[in-house]
């Protein structure tokens, strides 16, 4: 049973279309700082992650939330799982410009967590999100501390086979 | 209830080939190829389960698990194998044998799954299914290919970064 929540080309559409511009086109301007295939890894780490949480939580049996307007995937959930790409770039961008280590690591990721939430927090307000058996944004600041660790270790990992070469 | 526990042991042992096997493709071009075919496979997955409904997946939370195992697991590990293994060798015989058993795999997994009713076809057909194996084992070589030309380097070139 496909749930619909509305029709009309709103405040979500435009939010996810502004944000998926304004981001990629960011990322062209601003002084590259990674190999191609690392900047790649990179970006692409969001996408999968998004697309890995949202196909797993927002789908039957658990069924615990929907993006955009219905529960079917569509072109603009397509654009919405694109638009994370930047933010998981930009995430272990500034990691590496900041020259970010040690107790450091902790308030960058409880920093960047809190900003995902307000971005979550958003989508909701808007319609990008619409929770469902009691879920709600509380869950999600866990999953994006433990998704940003694991993309910290990641990167650790790359720069050591780096340093091997 | 043997359907997720058997998938965790053949995800397990593929996670374990790759990890001995000998590539041609570094660590991180190996992670850039695997998250593409995790998000390929997952559209594909959720395109037919949810919007066409072709296939349903389980409605059991416990079993649940095996599923993501399938798609975001030992579909990519496989087509991985198959990709590492199709560029580390030479020989049109050596590659296709590498091609079918890779290929034989992903059906051997579909047959599971379906046996221990992980996934259910509803209109569905075998014959989608072997095409749909097929573009998953195509699409890596695929994405090897373009992979290849970004970093401008040979296939045999074995660097492990």
């Amino acid at each position: 049973m496909t749930a619909v929540y509305e029709r009309s080309f709103d405040w979500n559409e435009w939010f996810v279309i502004i944000v998926l511009i304004s981001l990629h086109a960011l990322m062209i301007i601003t002084p590259k700082i990674f190999s191609k295939t690392e900047g790649i890894a990179h970006y692409l780490y969001g996408i999968t992650i998004v697309y890995f949480f949202d196909h797993t939580l927002s789908t039957r049996p658990w069924d615990f939330y929907d993006v955009n307007d219905n529960s079917n995937f569509q072109i603009l959930d397509f654009l919405y799982y694109i638009m994370n790409g930047p933010f998981s770039y930009y995430f272990i961008y500034l990691y590496q410009k900041l020259k970010i280590d040690g107790f450091r690591t902790i308030l960058y990721l409880l920093l960047w967590s809190s900003l995902a939430v307000l971005t979550e927090w958003v989508g909701s307000k808007i319609g990008l999100f619409h929770y469902d058996k009691g879920y709600n944004m509380h869950w999600s600041f866990p999953i994006y501390m433990t998704v940003q660790i694991i993309q910290i270790i990641f990167y650790q990992k790359i720069r050591r086979s780096m340093d091997h070469l | 209830m043997i359907g997720l526990p058997l998938t965790l042991v053949i995800a397990l042992t593929l996670a374990l080939v790759f990890y001995f096997q000998t590539k041609s493709f570094n660590f991180l071009e190996n992670s850039i190829i695997y998250m593409v075919l995790t998000i390929i496979t997952t559209n594909v997955l959720t395109i037919l389960s949810l919007n066409l409904k072709w296939i349903t997946t389980t409605n059991h939370p416990f079993i649940f698990p095996a599923y993501l195992l399938y798609r975001d697991g030992i579909i990519p590990l496989l087509v991985l194998i198959f990709v590492n293994g199709f560029h580390t060798t030479k020989g049109l015989r050596i590659r296709t044998t590498y091609f079918f058993i890779c290929f034989i795999c992903l059906q051997a997994m579909e047959v599971l799954l379906l046996k221990y009713k992980i996934i259910e076809y509803t209109k569905w057909k075998w014959f989608f299914s072997f095409l749909t194996n097929i573009g998953y084992l195509m699409m890596g070589l695929i994405i090897a290919k373009m992979l290849l030309y970004v970093v401008k380097r040979s296939p045999k070139n074995d660097s492990r970064v």
